[in-house]
């Protein structure tokens, strides 16, 4: 590994020297005309729905009926829309429970030793692909949900469980990162007075985590929107307003669902990628909250 | 005068570090650079090679000739191989010690490994570390002790042939034996090199400079050669730091 | 007293319970699949009137190893560019901040928003139709980001005076970039670029109308369609519980290579920084 490297480090060097960092900077360019390619795309297709459905009617409609099979087309995702942040909220609470625990033991509990054992278990949890949770969700899961007396499994309840567990990861290394950081910069001083170490863990540790803690969690709310393929699968897919035992369909499985069967450029296809526009607002919503709230609450302490 | 440095000032943002600093740097001679800590010392150092540059939010004014010649007419890149930057806390490349020394000199086209090794022999031999390391130079740098990473960072400012060699504190992170052979091997290279070297031991900078210049607060109050700054100061700002009344 | 035995307590049970899903998710696949796990499997293709039936899934690993080649190189290469350019050209402080928050955007983009990306934009637009190209950019966009963010770190937490005894040394930054800074970082870009590739090879959701199609076979250049691992799982739960061998199988597989990958990257790393 080690000698590819350096030769072909030494062969792009006498290239790259050449073309020097002109050539650096059109990639990084590359990066951020991503983004703006993306915006541009999602924005185009999405906006020709509007001359047909006021975005009242898109954002607050509950009727989704993209095809016209003789009562004629209804393009509304209210229960889409809430659907997506309701899985995703409980989906966070859910994570919370357990990731922070999580993250007081491998902060507070666990030595360097054992944390250095435990991170790399932390990215392989990260690294399980969506697709493996929405398998195991439906084997396992929506067995157990069967037995219990719901309908087929599926539920909003069920894909909440599933989606908690893909936060996980997230939430227990940021967390525990900073966790740890307040623990080195207190614990020494209330140590120094004798108080029982759990004792100050819980009255110090956790309090003075609890801003980034909070910030971390909404970031996860944002992840958890985006994910499609785990929650798909278990959440039954029927246009209804989100109960926690009932089927509903979230806004990324309906794109998933219906973008293959939707003819381009006909109102379903418009629909689909002004649904995808609803769902990137709302992600950019989120984080361009924590940005400002990182900004009023912590910088402001500093 | 090797350096000449005419009205030099330094902002970082809106504070100014350095106060239109003038001065000369003597040829073949060590120049020690002497001042309470904060005085301005290693922006001054820096400023001379151009890092300073690299900085976010700095500005420089002023003048530094080089051999007579302006430093800004020359590239960033042609100034440092001229001259050389030794830091405070000695920085080896996280690669083997024979690396470290030809990375340089590799930049400077020298590929024919016969050149190499005997180019890396020479200049180990001139910091004094030859000897110490002649059986292993594939060891990885970072597994020397302090004293040997920093004779190593020399030999390796060595590497391009500068003409002026700056070193900042190059002392203040080594022990007592370490520090001893730092001063001997600059005291050596003489002959072949001017040196500026910014110090807050007083001691060191009598043992080894030819000239001191004393700044304060970035101004510099005063400067001449050792014997005149050290014996007979004139500024009362230098007497009080002589006699430790601050720094 | 009680308080802190209940944080105590709440600790020790979150952990244990998150370990036992980890050992859970992996013992109930590998235990499930291994079964199924063959040496036509691995590389027979798919046959049998319903999808997976009978056969292996060799296009789907070959299609899965494409698509993650093609995001690596599309997304990596301008992901290092990018980090490098924060850390050693960038020099005004706001610039760096819009920059970061540009980044952070980009991670922000849901997967699927990304597949609806690459279909108007590569699939209709440019006429590529479903293929690997279409399918592995919008793969690329979406580790760019997670890439670009390590890459920074490693980048960053290098000692200053390091990089400026290269420049001191009159060494030009192209030289340093390429002959120090990029052999010291080795370890954490490598495993970032590993990781980066796991996540890209567990990503459906970009794929399902950019790229993937069933029942493809090998695909042999960039400009065809082709079968991805976790597509190929999804299709055949999909169609009920006839190939339900066969998606113990393929999510065998697929955990398989992330586990192989990570202990990869972890290993490396951790031999680098030892060396």
């Amino acid at each position: 590994m080690t000698a590819v490297f350096v030769y072909t480090d030494d062969m792009l060097h006498k290239l790259f020297h050449k073309l020097n960092t002109g050539v650096l900077i059109a990639l990084t360019a590359v990066s951020y005309l991503a983004l703006a390619f993306v915006v541009y795309f999602i924005f185009r297709e999405a906006l020709p729905l509007f001359s047909q459905v006021s975005v009242w009617d898109f954002l607050t409609g509950t009727r989704w009926m993209p095809v016209d099979y003789g009562s004629g087309t209804a393009f509304g995702i209210f229960n889409f829309i809430a659907a997506s942040v309701i899985v995703s909220l409980l989906a966070m609470i859910f994570a919370s429970v357990l990731g922070l625990g999580a993250a007081v033991f491998l902060s507070c509990a666990a030595s360097e030793k054992i944390r250095r054992v435990i991170y790399p278990f932390i990215d392989l949890l990260a690294g399980v692909p969506s697709v493996i949770y929405g398998f195991i969700g439906i084997v396992v899961l929506l067995k157990i949900f069967l037995k219990v007396g719901v309908h087929t499994g599926s539920c909003v309840l069920a894909a909440s469980i599933l989606l908690s567990v893909m936060l996980l990861p997230f939430l227990v290394s940021s967390c525990s990162e900073t966790m740890l950081k307040m623990k080195e910069h207190y614990l020494p001083g209330a140590r120094a007075m004798g108080v029982d170490y759990w004792y100050s863990v819980a009255t110090i540790v956790l309090p003075s985590s609890f801003k980034n803690i909070l910030l971390t969690m909404m970031l996860a709310i944002g992840r958890a929107m985006g994910e499609t393929m785990a929650v798909m699968m278990v959440i039954g897919n029927a246009n209804l307003f989100p109960t926690l035992l009932g089927k509903s369909e979230t806004i990324a499985s309906v794109i998933a669902l219906e973008m293959g069967t939707a003819v381009a450029d006909s109102p379903h296809y418009h629909a689909l990628y002004a649904a995808g526009l609803v769902l990137m607002l709302l992600v950019f919503l989120i984080n361009t909250g924590i940005a400002f709230l990182r900004n009023r609450l912590i910088r402001k302490e500093a | 005068m090797k350096l000449e440095v005419k009205d030099l000032s330094v902002f970082y943002g809106e504070k100014q570090a350095l106060e239109n600093i003038t001065t000369g740097i003597p040829e073949h001679m060590i120049t020690a650079v002497v001042g309470p800590s904060g005085c301005g010392k290693s922006t001054f150092l820096r400023g001379l090679n151009g890092l300073l540059r690299e900085e976010k939010g700095v500005t420089l004014k002023g003048e530094i000739l080089l051999d007579g010649e302006n430093c800004s007419s020359l590239s960033p890149d042609d100034l440092r191989h001229k001259i050389g930057l030794v830091f405070q806390t000695p920085a080896p490349f996280p690669f083997s010690i024979k690396k470290n020394m030809i990375y340089g000199a590799k930049y400077y086209g020298l590929r024919n490994q016969k050149a190499l090794d005997r180019m890396v022999e020479e200049k180990l031999t001139q910091a004094g570390l030859f000897d110490e390391v002649k059986d292993d130079l594939n060891k990885n740098a970072l597994k020397l002790s302090g004293g040997q990473q920093q004779r190593l960072c020399i030999a390796r400012a060595l590497t391009v042939d500068p003409e002026v060699l700056l070193l900042d504190e190059p002392c203040s992170a080594l022990d007592v034996k370490s520090s001893a052979a730092i001063e001997s091997l600059l005291l050596s290279l003489k002959s072949s090199l001017t040196m500026v070297v910014v110090t807050h031991n007083l001691a060191q900078a009598r043992r080894i400079a030819d000239k001191v210049i004393f700044l304060y607060n970035g101004k510099l109050i005063e400067e001449g050669t050792a014997d005149q700054v050290f014996d007979s100061p004139k500024d009362p700002i230098t007497k009080d730091f002589l006699a430790g009344v601050f720094g | 007293m009680i308080r802190s035995r209940l944080v105590k307590i709440w600790a020790y049970a979150s952990f244990i319970l998150i370990a036992a899903i980890v050992v859970f998710l992996f013992a109930f696949v590998f235990i499930k699949g291994a079964g199924t796990i063959s040496w036509t499997f691995l590389t027979d293709i798919p046959r049998g009137a319903v999808l997976g039936s009978e056969g292996g899934i060799l296009p789907a690993i070959a299609g899965s190893f494409l698509f993650t080649a093609t995001a690596a190189v599309l997304g990596g290469i301008p992901a290092i560019t990018s980090a490098l350019y924060m850390v050693f050209f960038c020099k005004s402080k706001n610039m760096g901040v819009l920059f970061k928050s540009l980044i952070q955007c980009i991670a922000g983009i849901p997967s699927i928003v990304l597949g609806l990306f690459a279909y108007s934009f590569l699939v209709k637009d440019l006429g590529l139709g479903r293929c690997v190209l279409s399918g592995g950019t919008a793969l690329a966009v979406m580790i760019l980001p997670f890439i670009e963010v390590r890459a920074e770190k490693a980048f960053s937490e290098m000692k200053e005076q390091v990089i400026h005894s290269s420049y001191a040394l009159g060494c030009s930054k192209t030289y340093t970039i390429f002959k120090l800074v990029l052999p010291s970082c080795r370890g954490e870009l490598v495993s970032a670029i590993i990781l980066g590739c796991c996540y890209a090879m567990g990503a459906t959701a970009p794929l399902i109308f950019t790229g993937g199609v069933a029942f493809s076979a090998v695909p042999d250049s960039l400009a065809k369609p082709a079968m991805a691992l976790p597509l190929h799982l999804y299709l055949l739960i999909a169609q009920g519980t006839t190939s339900l061998p066969t998606a113990y199988g393929t999510a065998f597989v697929m955990m398989a290579i992330l586990l192989i990958s990570n202990m990869a990257a972890t290993l490396y790393a951790a031999r680098v920084r030892k060396k």
